[in-house]
């Protein structure tokens, strides 16, 4: 039987096809006003990729803060449980996730079998999260995408940014560039504060050998590293890292 | 017996009368009768006394509406809501008919609500007892002093003489609604229990918003039905304990409730904490007897004896068949707080899975509590 997993995140929207417990095809898209919108967006494009029919799928489980309102959805399960499948999966050795997404941040615990120990989980506020990277790069008039790397360049002055609040950091970022600081060195501390919360968060969890990153943030290089260097832990990253809660959600359906 | 469908008319008068549009009418109804009205915020003021005086106990349920713009001119954003919830109701004018307000000094919230309230002279009266922290020899002691304290201060404010009788009558009528509410409780023990956790929770409210009497006379002639109500079980339900202090919407519990899970036990002040512990006056000495059970019945955080509060969780998690804790903690309620750290680690040492919260007085942030809640209810299953 094809099983589908569907995350809608707060920013993007993740479907994945599986067919006995190996993937056949999956698609990111954006998360528009309208999650279920999205969500049949993403399954369409994902079974265009595949080849298939809405026909062909057997099963589908929702996951994702849009979880509960698809029409279409056998079953809804939290991002939680499946991040912790999908991280399993891809790493049976995984103890730790962390998983970093548009607008909130988990840190869970599992067992040698994939299910969830502990967790916490942090979507109160966008601190620490990817929005929180966005409004940085913003600020600084960089790319999303050039941050992470351009965050590990050779630091001049060491900068402190606030961590606490996204609204407060900007003002941070503005105070640093009217004095005149190096852009660089400015994202440096701003990548600092983001990691500071984060590894907050999991120590509050507990760290377990191993650890994966997952979600949109695992793809930050300067997040990655700075997170690894705090704990003294190499983290896996699974090769789409954004897709892993879909994967989790496909692989929980009833097989 | 009558017909399920009257038994549930029945039973929904007592399930929605803490609901805003319902919750003032028995106090209206006591107004029309020259019966004075008092509002009560926590569980420690003896209601027997204030019933003895012929005044009808009525507990303060603070406006659900999310803003209080009322309350904020005397009170800051991060202090107890419901404190903050109550002062809006009053300063709103939805409270105009109470005669008076009496309560603890809980902790400091309870304390400038009480200023404010004395400040503002709404309602037209207001008495803080004091309250010990502890229960020794010494602590009761002084709680005797504050219960007896109490009696004139009803007698004045009702204008009548307190005798011995009223105070046993009272205790009589007391017992026998915490005797049927126990019934109840023990029903929560069965695999499919007749109650959901939010109706348990607008039963244990509906208690103290009518008259004894007439709750326990309502109560006692749904007891036999409530053994034959089976309401329907969606698959396989975890069984929880709820934690948490002045949680008084069941919108909460519907929350939790919806997560695939049902709430068989609770450690509310709002629920098992109001009714457990029967006064026994037996042996005379009534108003004794009477402070000696406030004191002694599981008690709120602010009593500080959190050993013993966890292992009274720790028993009824035995007693309930429960498979895990969930607390709502209400922001910037302090005692509960601190004692969360406390209780974590000694229902880990028991091996029981615990789940702590923060959340509103009012309902909101819906959403974000229900997918942990469902997250945590995924992981004991």
């Amino acid at each position: 039987m094809i099983v589908c997993g569907v995350d809608i995140g707060s920013l993007s929207t993740k479907a994945v096809l599986m067919e006995k417990g190996r993937p056949l095809a999956w698609r990111i898209v954006p998360t528009g006003p309208d999650s279920v919108e999205s969500a049949q967006r993403a399954v369409a494009a994902v079974l265009a990729e595949a080849g298939l029919t809405r026909a062909d799928i057997g099963y589908t489980v929702a996951t994702g803060y849009g979880r509960a309102n698809l029409p279409f959805a056998d079953k809804a399960i939290t991002e939680i449980s499946c991040h912790a499948a999908g991280s399993h999966w891809s790493f049976p050795e995984v103890r730790t996730i962390l998983d970093m997404g548009g607008q909130d941040c988990k840190a869970i615990r599992c067992d040698g079998n994939g299910r969830v120990k502990n967790f916490l989980m942090n979507d109160k506020c966008a601190a620490g999260t990817g929005r929180y990277l966005e409004r940085v790069a913003d600020s600084l008039g960089l790319a999303l995408e050039d941050i992470g790397p351009l965050s590990l360049q050779e630091r001049g002055e060491v900068l402190t940014v606030g961590s606490n609040c996204v609204v407060f950091a900007e003002g941070d970022i503005i105070r640093l560039q009217r004095q005149g600081k190096r852009p660089l060195d400015i994202l440096a501390g701003a990548t600092d504060a983001i990691v500071e919360r984060i590894v907050e968060l999991l120590e509050r969890v507990g760290v377990e050998p191993q650890l994966c990153i997952s979600g949109g943030v695992a793809k930050n290089l300067g997040v990655v590293r700075r997170v690894e260097h705090k704990l003294g832990l190499e983290a896996h990253i699974a090769p789409e890292p954004q897709i892993v809660g879909a994967l989790g959600a496909a692989l929980l359906a009833p097989v | 017996m009558k017909s399920n469908s009257n038994m549930e008319d029945q039973l929904r008068v007592l399930l929605q009368a803490n609901q805003p549009a319902n919750r003032a009418s028995w106090a209206a109804v006591a107004k029309e009768q020259g019966q004075k009205v008092l509002g009560l915020l926590c569980i420690y003021v003896p209601e027997e006394i204030v019933a003895a005086a012929g005044v009808l106990p009525w507990r303060i349920t603070g406006s659900w509406e999310e803003s209080t713009p009322h309350a904020s001119f005397y009170r800051p954003e991060m202090t107890c809501r419901y404190c903050s919830h109550v002062l809006e109701s009053v300063l709103a004018g939805e409270l105009d008919f109470l005669d008076g307000v009496a309560t603890t000094q809980v902790d400091d919230d309870f304390k400038r609500l009480w200023d404010v309230l004395s400040y503002v002279g709404k309602p037209p009266f207001a008495h803080i007892m004091y309250l010990p922290h502890t229960v020794s020899r010494t602590t009761l002691a002084m709680w005797n002093k504050s219960v007896l304290d109490l009696v004139p201060v009803m007698e004045d404010f009702a204008g009548v003489k307190i005798g011995e009788q009223d105070i046993l009558k009272q205790i009589e009528i007391y017992n026998e609604m915490r005797s049927l509410l126990y019934s109840v409780y023990q029903m929560r023990k069965k695999t499919n229990p007749p109650l959901t956790g939010a109706e348990m929770l607008s039963l244990t409210t509906a208690a103290r918003v009518m008259p004894k009497p007439e709750f326990n006379q309502r109560l006692e002639s749904l007891l036999p039905y409530l053994e034959t109500r089976q309401p329907e079980l969606k698959g396989n339900q975890s069984r929880l304990l709820l934690c948490g202090e002045y949680l008084d919407n069941p919108e909460y519990v519907r929350v939790v409730e919806n997560s695939g899970a049902l709430v068989v036990m609770d450690e509310l002040d709002t629920g098992s904490k109001y009714f457990m512990g029967m006064v026994d006056a037996s042996q005379g000495d009534a108003l004794g007897q009477l402070a000696e059970r406030y004191m002694n019945r599981p008690g709120l955080s602010r009593m500080g004896d959190w050993r013993g509060q966890a292992e009274q969780i720790i028993s009824w998690v035995k007693e309930y068949d429960v498979q895990g804790v969930v607390e709502l903690r209400q922001l910037y309620s302090l005692p509960l707080d601190y004692r969360a750290f406390y209780l974590g680690n000694l229902l880990q040492e028991a091996g029981i899975p615990y789940l702590t919260l923060n959340r509103e007085y009012h309902p909101s942030h819906m959403g974000m509590l229900s997918t942990r809640v469902e997250a945590f209810v995924e992981m004991i299953q």
